[in-house]
């Protein structure tokens, strides 16, 4: 199961849960346009595949994509996270691993490997959907802000002024988060260092019950 | 297209460095991360990493080609899967392709297709594939005398002694695998994926295809599993991996363990001067299924150890353990210490 980081996405994420999926739809619309003219190779690569269905599930906010693709076409709809909608997979990942994944700065076999993502349903599509975003060469930042229309600059500088602000508070949750669990951390530790030492000495019982019981009488 | 001559101040490298793309992107990645070559294939059933969402079609390489030419790199076609009979068509189709859009070489597997090859196009280079599993002097000269192969991927079974000897008997060059997912049988010879899924790397260029892969969440982690068998069952927070069959974790005699191979990527960074020791002429890095970030890292870390090794200095192989298959890695049989 992937579980949210302790990060400035999520407590974002919590912020954000009174802004209605309307808000939110006109910029998936944006996007998705922006996708299918600037790399028609991703969905020329799934087309392949029939129809198909992506619900992506990004754990620390508080909506869910869901994309379908269908003859060279794609479309992206904002869900609640409660929706209860029919996918063909779904892809569990923070933001900032689906972020990664999209314009290829982070390996999709790696974080699948370190369990940083995860995915269940139709493996073969997942496995098209990845190779197909890293085949394109997206600049997620640019196609979003594209998105926007006339307000692109703007959102350009934004984003920037956001992206150093947010590498600056990511640390600083690294550090809060590491000295909230350190103490869990530490017992767990102990409790495991407990348990070895109970196994070991088990192993050893187990051993001189068996001698015992194979001395000739 | 025009060709830029490798840089002539640059030092010929020791060794030539052979990277993978699945993709137009990935092949653009690893020529400016420091690819010597990039080997690539057809988006069809002629290369043995037929996945979803992978590979070139015929302008995506031409244009790849001229992009890795542009910056003095060669490029590779692999067309190393197996025709079947009397469908011959798409296998002839993509050697006279890569031939026109003028490829550096093609990596073959079948011998027919090698003669083919030959008739049609004397002026292309072939490179045996791993999949053909030459591994004696005999059976590389043989080729070489018969088919005029130029190089010879050598399979994952041989240690480093039995390369360097393979190499002091024939004049063919030799291309050894560095890093990557290993397949442990003699390539082109393993039925294993084709048992359980019909389908198999020899003929439809995929081993333990996604089509039949599902991963299932439960109470207590991950089951991956492969054509509706359980092939390994992972705990929570356990490193996951692909269910490719000869990888899974089976039950036998009462004991659950990695009965062929443990998930590890294979990882000679570290080994280069002994690789180069034993005559080697190429380093053939895994991965065309990979992205752009894995190819990057990857060629970066090798390219700048093949640099290193050409001044004498030592190699760091820290850059590049969490790209590893489980993040574990091995030595594979280059140091026999499991066959
Ligand atoms: S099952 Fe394993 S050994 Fe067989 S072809 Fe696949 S990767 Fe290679």
């Amino acid at each position: 199961m992937t579980t949210p980081p302790f990060s400035p996405i999520l407590l974002g994420g919590l912020l954000m849960r009174a802004i209605p999926t309307e808000l939110i739809q006109p910029v998936a619309d944006g996007l998705a346009r922006r996708l299918q003219d600037r790399h028609p190779g991703i969905f020329e690569r799934l087309s392949p595949l029939g129809p198909r269905r992506f619900l992506v599930d990004v754990v620390d906010l508080p909506w869910n994509f869901l994309l379908s693709v269908a003859e060279s076409e794609g479309r992206v709809e904002v869900l609640r996270k409660d929706a209860d909608e029919a996918a063909d997979a779904t892809i569990r990942a923070p933001l900032k691993v689906l972020f990664g994944l999209l314009d290829g700065s982070i390996d999709g076999d790696a974080m699948f490997f370190t369990r940083d993502m995860s995915f269940e349903g139709d493996t073969e599509a997942v496995v098209a959907l990845r190779n197909a975003l890293d085949g394109a060469d997206i600049d997620l930042i640019a196609d979003l802000a594209e998105s926007l229309g006339p307000l692109k600059g703007g959102a350009t500088r934004l984003s920037e002024c956001l992206l150093a602000a947010f590498t600056r508070l990511e640390s600083d949750f690294a550090a809060v988060g590491d000295s909230l669990v350190q103490p869990a951390v530490r017992r767990a530790e102990a409790q495991a260092r407990r348990i070895d030492e109970l196994e070991t000495r088990c192993a050893q019982l187990e051993k001189a019950l068996r001698r015992a019981r194979t001395m000739p009488t | 297209m025009t060709r830029v001559a490798r840089d002539p101040s640059r030092p010929v490298s020791t060794l030539e460095l052979v990277c993978p793309a699945g993709t137009p992107a990935a092949l653009r990645t690893a020529v400016d991360a420091g690819a010597h070559t990039v080997y690539c294939g057809f988006r069809d059933d002629t290369n043995a990493r037929n996945f979803p969402g992978l590979n070139f079609s015929r302008e995506e390489l031409a244009e790849g080609i001229a992009y890795a030419h542009d910056h003095a790199a060669d490029v590779l076609v692999a067309i190393n899967t197996f025709p079947t009979a009397g469908n011959l068509d798409p296998w002839h189709r993509a050697i006279d392709d890569a031939a026109r859009l003028g490829a550096d070489a093609v990596i073959l597997a079948d011998i027919g297709l090698i003669a083919y090859a030959r008739d049609n196009h004397p002026g292309l280079r072939r490179h045996l594939s791993v999949q053909a599993a030459a591994s004696t002097p005999e059976g590389v000269n043989f080729y070489a005398r018969e088919f005029g192969i130029a190089r010879v991927v050598l399979p994952r079974v041989l240690t480093l002694p039995e390369i360097k000897e393979l190499n002091r008997h024939t004049e063919v060059e030799t291309e050894v695998f560095v890093f990557g997912g290993l397949c442990v049988m003699a390539e082109g010879r393993c039925s294993l994926s084709s048992y359980v899924t019909g389908k198999s790397p020899n003929k439809t260029g995929v081993c333990s295809p996604a089509s039949h892969v599902e991963y299932v969440e439960h109470g207590s982690g991950l089951d991956s599993r492969l054509g509706g068998f359980t092939i390994n069952r992972f705990a929570d927070g356990e490193p996951a991996g692909y269910p490719t069959l000869c990888k899974g974790r089976f039950g036998a005699n009462d004991k659950t363990s990695y009965l062929f191979e443990e998930p590890v990527s294979l990882n000679l960074l570290t080994m280069l001067p002994e690789v180069a020791d034993a005559g080697v002429t190429a380093l053939k890095i895994e991965g065309r299924q990979r992205g752009k970030a894995y190819v990057e890292k990857v060629v970066k870390a090798f390219r700048a150890a093949v640099d290193a090794l050409d001044r004498g200095e030592t190699l760091d192989a820290a850059a590049i353990d969490d790209l590893t298959e489980g993040g574990r890695e091995t030595a594979g049989a280059y140091k026999r210490t499991w066959l």
